[in-house]
């Protein structure tokens, strides 16, 4: 646990059985948010290398990003929150992590439950988690009534199709083994839509996923991706279309490097 | 009050089985125009060849129906049209949505190239700042 030392990331050993473990966070101008969320990381996590996918942000990220340590992979310009992640999860594949953890910039995720959204992976019982922010009643009551009746929507479509509970679909608070990232990396990720499609499109390729209690936090600053009326009535029909297309396609398989 | 519509005069040509020579020559006018523009912006590279394809053929395909006029008469024919205009049109437009298309599947086929390209120039970057760093 201790011994850290920023500029030997390579030595660096995760707590648990010691795997090298990185944790991806995707930014767009979140300066304001960012140095808290490093600090809360240095605390909880101090084993787990820390990336920064800048995502064309505007303002100082990539600056306050390096003073809290983190490294730097820095979009020549805005491409959407699922280029974001794939690069960081690419990052990871390349780089020989064995667990890849996504956390949002903003403080919406808890770093202090990344040992809970990570445990099933360690343990070997699933290859992605999601940490789900409907864990306990009291949480159940966040969000817009139209945002939680989209999950409940999106959820039970997912169950009905693959047959697994996850009342939190949209979360982007994961855990992403090893095992799972030759599906990210490849052409099958719908980087340009990423969401429940993906957890079909896992189930369909044989990758194992589970979702745990996490918690969240309201957002402080910044835009929600899916605030508003309308928005959320077109993401669910957006959504399902996603959904049908990926019951079109051939199933996913692992190829030869591509 | 209201003043008697006038007659609706006839026009010549709608119905009828032939163009006037005068329309013939305005419709092939304009589309050598546009086919010389095609030419011309694919001469300076505006236009790659392989996207010139579609407007070169609807060029040709427009003087040809200009010239054959038969030809045009048989499709208003064939589509269950009345008139003519109404054949021509309907071909316009399906020429039109072939073209988006074609423009849609080469945005997409771009969209994905230039992110695969970001992502690998964003992914070397941070490389090569560690490699001057000398750290691993």
């Amino acid at each position: 646990m201790n011994g850290r030392s920023e500029q030997n990331p390579a030595a660096l050993r995760t707590a648990s059985g010691g795997l090298r473990a990185l944790i991806i966070m995707p930014a767009l101008n979140e300066e304001k948010t960012l140095g808290a969320v490093l600090d809360r990381l240095q605390e909880t996590c101090p084993d787990f290398d820390r990336l920064i996918v800048n995502d064309g942000s505007t303002d100082r990220t990539i600056e306050v990003a390096r003073a809290g340590g983190a490294r730097v992979v820095s979009l020549p310009f805005n491409s959407g929150y699922g280029c974001a992640v794939k690069t960081g999860l690419i990052y990871a594949e390349r780089n020989g992590y064995d667990l890849a953890v996504l956390l949002d910039a903003d403080g919406q995720h808890d770093p202090s439950s990344i040992p809970d959204v990570t445990r099933p992976v360690l343990e070997g019982t699933a290859d992605v988690v999601l940490g789900n922010r409907y864990g306990d009643a009291a949480r159940r009551a966040q969000g817009s009534w139209l945002q939680r009746t989209g999950h409940k929507y999106l959820s039970t479509l997912l169950r009905l199709l693959t047959g697994k509970r996850v009342s939190d679909p949209m979360s982007g608070f994961q855990a992403i083994s090893r095992r799972a990232l030759w599906f990210y990396v490849s052409n099958n990720f719908p980087e340009d839509y990423p969401d429940t499609n993906v957890l079909l499109m896992l189930h369909r390729a044989g990758i194992r996923f589970t979702e745990v209690p996490a918690v969240f936090h309201a957002r402080t600053t910044g835009q929600s991706m899916h605030g508003g009326l309308l928005r959320p009535l077109l993401y669910w029909i957006r959504a399902t279309l996603a959904i049908l297309m990926v019951l079109l396609r051939p199933k996913p398989r692992k190829e030869s490097k591509p | 009050m209201n003043p008697p519509l006038p007659e609706a005069a006839n026009p010549p040509s709608v119905a009828a089985g032939h163009l006037t020579t005068h329309q013939q020559v305005v419709v092939v006018v304009l589309s050598v125009l546009l086919l010389l523009f095609i030419v011309h912006m694919v001469r300076r590279r505006a236009i790659r060849e392989e996207y010139s394809v579609l407007w070169l053929a609807a060029g040709i395909l427009v003087v040809l129906a200009a010239v054959f006029y038969s030809v045009t008469l048989a499709l208003t024919h064939l589509f269950g049209a009345v008139a003519p205009t109404t054949a021509v049109f309907l071909l316009s437009i399906l020429f039109l949505v072939v073209l988006n298309i074609q423009i849609t599947v080469v945005l997409s086929r771009q969209t994905t190239q230039i992110h695969r390209l970001s992502q690998e120039l964003a992914l070397l970057n941070e490389r090569l700042e560690r490699t001057e760093r000398k750290e691993p």
